[in-house]
Order: C-alpha cells, then sequence, then structure tokens
C-alpha cells in the first residue's frame, strides 16, 4: 500500500479512533486540495513544456506532507475538540464505573424498596410483593441487573468511544474496568428476595449458585464478546482494489 | 517553499488560528485558496504540510469560531469557510496577544544587541 494514498490515510485515521464521517470529511478535502492544486499548475504550464508532467506532480498525495504528520495533527486536531477525547482516563475509566455503581444502585433499590413496602395497595408495590412468588429470587435479579448495568456501560463506552477520537485501546480498557466493577456488584452485592425483604446483603463468600455464578460472570462475557471480536468496534475499511 | 527560509514548527502554538482567522476575516475562502494565501502572504517562511491546515480548519468550526458552506465543484465537494461572530472576537483577542508576545520578546532581543560590545 502506498504510505501517501487515500486508502493508506484512510486506514491510519481509522486505527486512531476518528469517527468514519470525519475521515471522510477529511479525505473529501484533501482530495479537493489536490485537484485544485493540479488545475493550478495545468494552467500554470499549459504554455510551457513539462506542463503536464507538472500536473500529474499534483496529483500525488505526499503533497499534502508526510502521512504520519497529517495524521497525527488530525488525531490531535480532532481529540481537543471533545472531552473525551482531551480526558481519556476520566472519560473511559470513571465514568463507566461510575454508571454501573449507580446503575446497579437504581436496581437493587428500587427492587428492596417495593418488596419491603407491600402494604402500600398501590400497583406497582402488589407487583413487587408478589416478585418472590413469581420466582424473582436475589441470584435471578443477580443475572437481570447484571445484563442490564453491562450493557448501559458498554453503550455509554461505545457512545464514548465513537465520539472522542481515541484508540481502541482505552475502548477495551473500560471494558474490563467495567466488568471488574460489575462482577463485584454482582457477586456481593445481593438484594434478598423472600426470606428476609428490604435490605442489601454483602456476601462475603463465593457465589453458591449456578444463577449467581452466570449473574457474575455475564459482564466478563459481554466483555470478551465485545472486545476480542471488535463487534461494537469500527472497522477499517476494506482494501481498495481499484 | 527555500528550506533556509522555512524553519520547522513555526506552525504551531496557535499561529495558524491566527493566520486562518485574519485571513478569512478579509474575505471567505476554501481551503486551498486559504493555504495559497499563507504562503504568498508569508512569502513561504513558514513550514507546514498543506494538509494539515484542513484539520485545524475543522477543529475552529466545531469550536464556533468558523462557518463552512458545501458546494459541488467539478463532481467534487468543496468547504468554503467564513469568520463568525465569535471568530472575529476571538481574533481580536489572539492579536493583542501575539502582538504583546512580539513586544516582549523583541524588547529583550534589542537588549541583549544594545548590551554586545562594539554594538551602539
Amino acid at each position: 500500500m502506498n504510505p501517501a494514498s487515500p486508502e493508506s490515510l484512510e486506514v491510519r485515521l481509522l486505527e486512531q479512533g476518528l469517527p468514519r464521517t470525519y475521515v471522510r470529511r477529511l479525505l473529501e478535502e484533501w482530495e479537493s486540495h489536490l485537484a485544485a492544486r493540479s488545475e493550478e499548475q495545468m494552467r500554470a504550464g499549459a504554455g510551457e513544456p513539462g506542463g503536464a508532467c507538472l500536473a500529474g506532480e499534483a496529483t500525488d498525495w505526499g503533497l499534502l506532507g508526510p502521512p504520519a504528520r497529517l495524521v497525527e495533527t488530525a488525531t490531535t486536531q480532532y481529540r481537543a475538540t471533545r472531552w473525551a477525547g482531551r480526558h481519556p482516563a476520566l472519560a473511559f475509566l470513571l465514568t463507566p464505573m461510575l454508571l454501573v455503581c449507580a446503575g446497579w444502585g437504581v436496581l437493587a433499590a428500587l427492587i428492596v424498596a417495593l418488596v419491603s413496602h407491600p402494604e402500600r395497595g398501590s400497583a406497582m408495590s402488589g407487583l413487587a410483593a408478589g416478585l418472590p412468588a413469581q420466582g424473582l429470587t436475589g441470584d435471578r435479579f443477580q443475572l437481570f441487573g447484571g445484563l442490564v448495568v453491562c450493557l448501559l456501560a458498554i453503550l455509554t463506552t461505545r457512545f464514548l468511544h465513537a465520539r472522542s477520537g481515541q484508540s481502541a485501546r482505552w475502548y477495551r480498557l473500560a471494558l474490563v474496568a467495567t466488568g471488574l466493577v460489575a462482577f463485584f456488584l454482582c457477586i456481593r452485592l445481593v438484594p434478598p428476595l423472600g426470606d428476609s425483604p428490604g435490605s442489601l446483603v454483602v456476601r462475603l463468600r463465593p457465589p453458591d449458585s449456578s444463577a449467581q455464578l452466570l449473574g457474575g460472570l455475564l459482564p466478563w462475557l459481554c466483555v470478551a464478546w465485545c472486545s476480542t471480536r471488535d463487534r461494537l468496534m469500527p472497522s477499517p475499511p476494506a482494501r481498495r482494489t481499484s | 517553499m527555500s528550506s533556509q527560509q522555512a524553519s520547522r514548527g513555526d506552525f504551531i502554538n496557535g499561529v495558524p488560528e491566527l493566520l486562518i482567522l485574519a485571513l478569512l476575516d478579509r474575505e471567505s475562502m476554501h481551503g486551498y485558496q486559504l493555504i495559497r494565501a499563507i504562503v504568498e502572504g508569508t512569502e513561504a517562511r513558514l513550514d507546514f504540510p498543506e494538509g494539515s491546515v484542513y484539520p485545524v480548519l475543522h477543529r475552529l468550526e466545531r469550536e464556533g469560531l468558523l462557518a463552512s458552506v458545501p458546494e459541488l465543484v467539478g463532481g467534487r465537494k468543496r468547504f468554503t469557510y467564513s469568520i463568525t461572530r465569535r471568530g472575529r472576537q476571538k481574533l481580536e483577542a489572539s492579536e493583542e496577544r501575539w502582538k504583546s508576545v512580539v513586544a516582549a520578546v523583541d524588547q529583550i532581543l534589542r537588549g541583549r544587541v544594545g548590551d554586545e560590545p562594539g554594538i551602539a
């Protein structure tokens, strides 16, 4: 692949984590720039021998500058305008983890509040009172809660990554950190439903049921599924064969 | 561009923003026109990759200092950039700061030349 070709520049820009729409616009403008330069040189060289040769040189993408410097400038300038681009550690590590904790807390508090006040007679508390009877146990809540908060965190991380212009490294790191926090929450914090409703229990022992184990492992499965296969990552374009 | 005249690294640290805003304050231009104007206006004394101006333009546009209008020319999309009111305010502030820095550096340099023996 030619180091100063539009294909190689596109691949290198996408590898830096820049959004596809931004990369497309840059390439369009660079192409337009070279065309304008070529037209100007053709006009200037129309009456001179070797004018056509000059015009041919003007379509060389290397005239835009060293590819490494172009990629660096584009990446730096793009990231400078995004909060997640300027503060990747804060955006990719703290935000998803806080979101996981907050999401888990809200879910657990909602279930505990509903189950502990069945006497109020509202439709929701009536529904909540029936949750244990419906088979919603703490272990199963873990499964549900784990899935919800993990999906929330993964989507948030994906959203941040798509707009920050940061590399995939930060995205993967955020997923692993999120998985760790979600795993801890799923294994240790269980809202009991049934035997002693109304409080959160901090478990200090390993998972004692397959549902609980699965609830704890679910975040990791999500993380592995997303990061190893890059299913949610922008993929570099296929090499053009023209 | 002469390599003797040009100095690498000149096109950093707020200089591109100042040049772009100042030139677009005179008239709206597309990217190539703007780059030609910089090269001609500075007599090619600044060394910068031509392609690196576009990411700076995009950043300034994102910050609301510039506005762009796309147009189709010869089947290709071209963007014409113009300065916004916020851009003019930024230009005034940057120009003041630039003049202040130049005056301060100049003062030191003139002082140094004056201190040298044999130079009046």
